[in-house]
């Protein structure tokens, strides 16, 4: 009897221990998966089985993960569900998640080869991601017709080229703005930006407000959020001092150390003048999500924001008015507007089946009026002239405001603009690190220019393929 | 009688299997795979380059890699002993049977199960901001507290703090060492006339050492190992300044953001002969100071 008992308790042992090595091996997709695999959580999140019924082609089911906060997801969501309906074949698992975080988990999902099938994708990574293969490349589909680009402009379907190669469909066009609290200013008795202000209006209207603030006893609030660190801001001053953009057209640092060292100079200055947070409250921040950033806390009055999310923040501050201005200019500076979107890309190490239903995802997403009516502006304005047009009739006055101010700064925006190499996102993270010692007062201005631009250049060439 | 002889091996070896398969697949041959990375560049999406000692030979002159080492080993010295010692205070005033021990015992073990965990350290990032439960309490008694969290030269000792607050587990050991010492040793002291403290530090503590010696070492590699509190609280970038870059932080950040998967290979077996060093020498030296009684 015991050697019965011991025959049969070694052959489960051994089946269980033969069970979790075939589980640990990929696709297991809708077979159920075992708890002990690392893959479980990416694979099958949905309940199950893939779809119903109908159609001739076989159920599919592909992952779409994209960035924002809750109030996109839920819409985000709803179109899903309106492309599920029209496609019953297709299911989708919807993985969102906030931008910080996207990128994080991207380069990881990337580098085990569990990319999401439909990912949002955005100019300033996509170099990386297409020089590492995970896109997949779409011109053949758009070639064939599965999505359809004849109503994007031109410069709309070139935003989402990179060596000549279309790897993602522009679903918005956005620009960056400044979202001013004109309520706030006015209660402090200080004049609001206009449209075209300039870096020294900045310091003005900052004085200003520092002075009425602590007239109130207010010592924790500022003008405006510390954007020594911004990147994307950086890259204004460095074309309005006469650079073609951060890169060269092939791949090098465009800017030199002494547009670094004076861009952080100005910061600091305004920084000893408070105009702009201490470094430990900006470092607190930093992560805030926007219902516990400075500006949705009337601390600041003025945040920089790519203006399609004006309706995000209007709903967070309900009882104020904000107004959308362009970044600020510099004196005898040039324009360095330009207009970016927020696009839609395929990823490359999936099946053909998965690919094809992503491509059909997004051309319903980006041409679909079923979806556009739901999507109207949450990345920017559609790519799709016809789309924009048949919005017009849907759209609040937020959204005009939108759609108004991304058509102003389109038509300044005469500049050109180059495409980031890879190893930017390395860049970015090493332009913030430097922002950040310059704020505790660990680097002068002078010294963090000459390390930005070496260490950068450094960067791009181990990049280099 | 009959004598059992265990003349069936291969059913151990059959139960063992699951243990077996599960240590090859993720430890034994990660560990090789590991290795071999070290030597390339490697970014796992394209094929890895065999480059040789490259990866060491940056690694060293990586002022990063400095600032990480001084971070983590700031950490483990400040953070180790003090820890010890509270494992040890409280074990000593948790030997005595006072009414409620066990509840003591249980509230004070608690947070080292949980201490190193997501949520723990959300939490103690929040306990420790601008306006954070510690300042509050702060101004209750008029100290004005500052961003303990986003300032470069306490972001650190927060961390320590978090690692000195789960004392539990070397407590719970001290514990079990303490109630081994013969009450015998202790009568012969009280008849000799020795005090509390005499007590505690010529029979107490010697007797404590093998206790003392295996939750130094295992205190030491855990906290050599420390990665969610430092990536949790300084949001994954050792911010603000690289205050808090654990070691095992700036590998994560080489490997997985910055795709260098063959440099964070390099730094992880570094870390592996640091930690191996440190415990041989504990160990080499353990002999002078470890009193076993056999």
């Amino acid at each position: 009897m015991k050697k019965v008992i011991g025959i049969v308790l070694v052959i489960t042992m051994l089946m269980s221990a033969a069970f979790l090595s075939a589980c640990s091996n990929e696709n297991a997709s809708s077979t159920t998966s075992s708890n002990n695999t690392a893959q479980s959580d990416k694979t099958t999140a949905s309940t199950g089985n893939s779809s119903s019924n109908t159609s001739s082609s076989a159920p599919v089911e592909i992952r779409v993960a994209w960035w924002g906060d809750t109030t996109r997801n839920k819409l985000y969501e709803q179109i899903l569900d309106a492309f599920e309906t029209e496609y019953p074949n297709i299911k989708t698992v919807r993985e969102p998640l906030s931008w910080t975080d996207y990128w994080d988990k991207l380069t990881v999902q990337s580098a085990s080869g569990g990319a999401p099938d439909f990912l949002g994708m955005h100019p300033q990574f996509a170099s990386d991601y297409v020089h590492r293969g995970v896109l997949e490349p779409l011109d053949n589909f758009v070639k064939d017709g599965t999505i359809d680009l004849s109503n994007f402009t031109q410069a709309a379907i070139d935003s989402g080229k990179v060596d000549n190669t279309i790897y993602m469909v522009s679903m918005g066009l956005t620009a960056a703005s400044m979202f001013v609290n004109t309520t706030m200013l006015q209660e402090l008795n200080v004049a609001v930006p206009n449209f075209d202000w300039t870096w020294d209006d900045l310091k003005a209207i900052g004085l200003a407000t520092r002075k009425a603030l602590d007239a109130k006893g207010e010592e924790n609030a500022w003008l405006i959020d510390d954007g020594s660190g911004a990147y994307q801001l950086f890259r204004y001053w460095v074309r309005q001092n006469g650079k073609i953009d951060l890169y060269t057209a092939d791949g090098k640092i465009a800017y030199t150390a002494e547009d670094a060292a004076s861009w952080f100079t100005m910061w600091e200055d305004l920084r000893d003048n408070k105009i702009v947070p201490d470094a430990a409250t900006t470092t607190e921040y930093a992560k805030a999500t926007l219902e516990d950033s400075l500006f949705a806390r009337k601390k600041t009055a003025i945040r920089g924001v790519p203006a399609n999310q004006y309706k995000l923040y209007c709903e967070a501050l309900p009882n104020d008015k904000i107004i959308m201005v362009r970044n600020p200019a510099m004196v005898n500076g040039k324009v360095a507007e330009y207009v970016e979107g927020a696009h839609f890309a395929i990823s490359a190490k999936t099946t053909p089946e998965k690919k094809l239903a992503a491509a059909k995802l997004l051309n319903f997403w980006v041409n679909d009026e079923d979806s556009i009516k739901l999507f109207k502006l949450d990345q920017g304005v559609p790519a799709n002239t016809k789309m924009v047009e048949y919005l017009n009739s849907l759209l609040d006055d937020q959204d005009k405001a939108v759609v108004d101010y991304v058509n102003k700064i389109a038509s300044i925006s005469t500049e050109p603009t180059t495409f980031p190499p890879s190893g930017a996102s390395t860049v970015d993270s090493l332009f913030q690190q430097i922002a950040e010692k310059v704020r505790f007062g660990q680097l002068t201005p002078k010294d963090a220019g000459e390390q930005l631009v070496s260490q950068a250049q450094a960067t791009l060439d181990s990049n280099k393929k | 009688m009959k004598k059992y002889k265990f003349n069936r091996p291969w059913e151990g070896y059959a139960f063992l299997t699951p243990w077996i398969l599960g240590f090859l697949l993720f430890t034994a041959i990660p560990m090789v795979l590991s290795l071999y990375f070290s030597f390339t560049q490697y970014d796992v999406l394209t094929p890895p380059k065999w480059v040789g000692l490259k990866n060491y030979i940056d690694l060293a002159k990586d002022p990063r890699v400095r600032k990480s080492l001084q971070v983590t080993f700031t950490y483990v010295a400040i953070g180790v002993p003090f820890q010890l010692a509270f494992a040890l205070l409280l074990a000593v005033i948790f030997k005595n049977d006072i009414p409620g021990i066990r509840i003591y015992r249980a509230v004070y073990y608690l947070p080292s199960l949980f201490g190193g965990s997501v949520a723990v350290a959300l939490l103690w990032r929040q306990l420790f901001d601008q306006e954070g439960a510690i300042n509050q309490l702060l101004s209750l008694i008029g100290i004005e507290g500052k961003n303990w969290i986003a300032s470069p030269d306490t972001a650190l000792y927060t961390l320590i703090l978090l690692l000195i607050w789960q004392f539990g587990s070397p407590m719970v050991i001290f514990l079990g060492g303490l109630k081994q010492i013969s009450p015998d040793y202790y009568e012969a002291a009280e008849i000799d006339g020795a005090g509390n403290l005499a007590t505690f530090f010529h029979i107490t503590l010697p007797l404590l050492t093998p206790m003392v010696f295996f939750n130094v070492v295992m205190t030491i590699i855990n906290a050599f190992q420390a990665f969610t509190p430092s990536y949790i609280i300084s949001g994954g970038t050792g911010a603000p300044v690289d205050s808090t870059l654990f070691y095992t932080l700036y590998l994560y950040i080489k490997g997985f953001q910055q795709f260098s998967m063959g440099y964070a290979s390099a730094l992880a077996w570094v870390l592996l002969i640091i930690i191996a060093i440190i415990t041989a020498i504990m160990f080499l030296l353990a002999q002078k100071w470890v009193y076993y009684d056999e």
